[in-house]
């Protein structure tokens, strides 16, 4: 398969009053279709600069990033938070439409994607509550829907589970990437959990730390089928841990 | 978890909200009524000067006097209507000028010593200027309450538009959203408890502004009869004016209590 996204020699500085930083150096990588990607690396090294840059919120000081044969300024990107972000003043209907709304799109074929969406994930009840009266974990998974609503071409995931109290985010995790994989969406996680990303993605970029360059990339061995939860139980899940957590000790 | 068996010791626990939100409600009329009673009996039995004093009694009667020559209801409606007017020019236009410094941060950062300034500025200064600028009548007594009420009127509502989650307006960005989006989409409603909150202060600020306005420059209203009153040393008039004036302000506040309720149960 070719590749989806390309990262071609992307610096990245930002400027302060008090100086001028190197936050990203010479990243270069490529991420086929259908790829779940994390990235791992020491805190604070940019990992959400990266994201704000594929999602075309930050342009590179140099460098090109394509996504699919097109500028990322102009395409079509999903983003999810740690926090979901629903605006308590719509109710979970009028929180999914926001995106088409906002690209003033809102045509019956859209809409019928997300009653679809809806229905097939268990919102279609909700449809005309607020979001406070839902849950942690439910509330993720309508910020999730409200992202896929307009169809991107690529999710970036800004440790998305980090809110949740463990127990839901074991579930939470579950839950999202089912629906990744059922939309067949690219995604991009950005975590500093190393087993999360382990027990979600399908190859791991591990960072230096600042300023961030490609490191590593670890790629996973495990059956298809198994949904992160079950990955934590297989064997080689803390082999892949070991080493990464090896990687990013040197880094400290 | 509805659980229409209620055991005996929440049975309890629910008599017992109840009884303190009665006996609260008791105390705070009890505290009036005694309040009214023990003024009323100093004066009566000569502690206290009803000539500097009043009594409610005396209160009452003049209520009664100055229904009857019609005069009373008139300076009531002058004063409501320069509130109302100064309260709603001031809200509409300092939460448009914050709207303005919002969407510019150039113009914000250019005007923020002035608007500072403009702050902390004892406004009752102005006064004179006011009058020769706009003249010695309404609009003057206008201008004095949009005057006081405007500048926290954009200093609050600006704040709450710039508290707004940084992640909430990159979310809006990830969907390609205009600044004008931004700001009908996310902004205004996210800033519609702090509003809510502006108008109950806007409410004291603006009496303030009308009765100062008053007592510089009119011929009619409440804040003219307490002037008028202590002028001639008619102290029932000022203290008469002053019930009146309790009465508006908290019958106005509570008007803004309804609208709150009503924008807490979207």
């Amino acid at each position: 398969m070719e590749n989806y996204l390309i990262f071609d020699h992307v610096y990245f500085n930002y400027f302060t009053k008090t100086g001028e930083f190197n936050a990203i150096n010479d990243l270069n990588f490529n991420i086929k279709k259908g790829e779940f990607i994390a990235i791992v690396g020491p805190s604070g090294c940019g990992k959400t600069t990266i994201l704000s840059l594929v999602a075309g919120l930050l342009e590179p000081t140099e460098g090109k990033i394509m996504l699919d044969g097109e500028s990322v300024k102009t395409a079509n990107i999903g983003y999810m938070f740690q926090r979901d972000h629903l605006f308590e003043w719509r109710t979970i209907y009028k929180n999914i439409l926001l995106g088409l709304e906002i690209k003033s799109k809102r045509v019956d074929a859209d809409t019928a994607y997300i009653d679809e969406l809806l229905v097939k994930y268990g919102l279609a009840d909700f449809k005309n509550k607020h979001p406070s009266e839902l849950s942690g974990g439910m509330r993720q998974r309508v910020a999730l829907i409200r992202t896929l609503a307009v169809k991107p071409k690529l999710l970036l995931l800004d440790e998305p589970f980090s809110a949740l109290d463990y127990q839901t985010r074991l579930d939470v995790c579950d839950d999202v990437k089912n629906i990744i994989r059922q939309e067949k969406q690219t995604a991009i996680l950005v975590t500093h959990d190393i087993s999360e990303a382990i027990s979600m993605a399908d190859r791991i970029f591990v960072l230096t730390s600042r300023p961030a360059t490609l490191k590593c990339v670890e790629q996973l061995e495990f059956d298809n089928a198994l949904t992160p939860f079950k990955r934590r139980e297989e064997k080689h899940f803390s082999k892949y841990f070991n080493k990464i957590w090896e990687e990013l000790s040197n880094e400290k | 978890m509805k659980n229409n068996n209620y055991s005996p010791k929440y049975i309890k626990y629910l008599k017992k909200i109840k009884k303190d939100t009665v006996t609260t409600k008791i105390y705070q009329v009890l505290i009036l009524a005694l309040f009214l009673v023990l003024w009323e009996v100093l004066v009566q039995v000569g502690v206290l000067d009803a000539f500097f004093f009043s009594s409610p009694l005396r209160i009452c009667t003049t209520v009664v006097d100055l229904f009857a020559t019609g005069n009373l209801l008139h300076h009531i409606f002058i004063t409501l209507g320069e509130t109302l007017l100064g309260f709603a020019i001031a809200t509409i236009l300092g939460t448009l000028i914050a709207i303005a410094l919002w969407w510019s941060n150039k113009l914000r950062s250019v005007l923020d010593p002035y608007i500072v300034v403009l702050n902390s500025l004892p406004k009752i200064a102005l006064g004179p200027l006011i009058i020769i600028w706009v003249g010695a009548g309404t609009n003057a007594i206008i201008t004095m309450c949009v005057l006081i009420c405007i500048v926290i009127t954009i200093l609050s509502m600006l704040s709450a538009f710039l508290n707004c989650d940084k992640d909430k307006i990159l979310l809006m960005q990830s969907f390609g959203a205009s600044k004008f989006q931004i700001l009908t989409k996310l902004i205004l409603p996210n800033a519609l408890v702090e509003f809510i909150s502006v108008l109950k202060i806007n409410v004291g600020m603006a009496w303030v502004g009308t009765i100062m306005g008053e007592y510089l420059v009119s011929k009619a209203g409440l804040g003219y009869l307490i002037v008028y009153g202590s002028q001639i040393f008619k102290l029932d008039i000022v203290l008469t004016s002053t019930v009146v004036l309790c009465l508006l302000a908290g019958g106005m506040y509570f008007f803004v209590g309804l609208l709150e309720k009503k924008v807490k149960r979207i």
